[in-house]
């Protein structure tokens, strides 16, 4: 049986991933948002599952408008970082669980 | 029977509704287009050329050509589509936004940090909000543009 141990969120644009990656993340812009996942952060390292549930809206990004599916599950074994035009972000490729997306 | 759109009273705001969508088609996919690096390429090098490839409206192509974003969006562009463009020309969303209003992009960074625009005067159209169109654009990005500063 499976157990849920955690539920946990953030703010998504992708203008936060362009942040961390160009080393504004302690801009006064950005470091409000920044100091706030720190305790996340914190606690996630400490308490780290098995699997991870990777809930997300697509923003224009692996659906074009030619196809919209209201939802839709990724059953890849891997998922390369997108390259949303400024090159695809040095971030790890998310391993995906087939077996548990089927 | 026409849809009712009471929506359509928002200042400074476009929604991106079923028929905004249709509008936009093309230029929504030429955008997406430009996530492949070798097409970031071929459109930098003859932007006009690689626009003509897309059975984009003149109007739309003339818009993305003068990056005028709210144009764009008028058309049925959608932001999530249209931050390729910016993102091509190597600008922050920071940038995009503060173009979209006028303001340099510290004038809307400031903006942002001291908590955003106000709701006030800008929740429907005839208001006197800084959003109301008798007010757009703002800004001192707009003004240097404008050679008014």
């Amino acid at each position: 049986m499976a157990r849920i141990t955690a539920s946990v969120y953030t703010s998504h644009v992708p203008a936060i991933g362009a942040a961390l990656d160009l080393g504004k993340t302690d801009e006064p812009y950005w470091r409000p948002l920044f100091q706030g996942y720190q305790p996340s952060k914190d606690w996630m390292a400490a308490n780290i599952p098995d699997v991870i549930f990777l809930v997300y809206n697509d923003h224009a990004t692996a659906f074009s408008q030619e196809l919209i599916p209201t939802f839709a599950i990724g059953c890849a074994e891997r998922f390369q970082p997108a390259d949303e035009g400024w090159g695809p972000r040095p971030v790890p490729v998310v391993q995906g669980h087939p077996e548990l997306a089927r | 029977m026409a849809l009712d759109k009471p929506y359509k009273d928002i200042p400074g705001t476009t929604i991106f509704d079923a028929e905004q969508s249709r509008l936009g088609y093309h230029l929504n996919q030429f955008c997406m287009s430009l996530m492949r690096a070798d097409n970031r390429t071929r459109f930098k090098a003859d932007e006009r050329a690689y626009l003509d490839e897309w059975p984009m409206t003149e109007e739309q192509k003339r818009a993305v050509l003068a990056r005028d974003l709210n144009r764009c969006i008028a058309l049925g562009g959608n932001i999530y589509f249209l931050a390729k463009i910016g993102a091509t020309d190597g600008r922050s969303f920071q940038q995009m936004a503060g173009s979209m209003t006028g303001m340099s992009e510290e004038e809307y960074r400031d903006m942002m940090v001291a908590g955003g625009r106000s709701v006030e005067g800008n929740r429907f159209l005839g208001e006197d909000g800084d959003a109301q169109p008798h007010h757009q654009p703002q800004g001192q990005g707009h003004a240097h543009r404008n050679g008014k500063a």
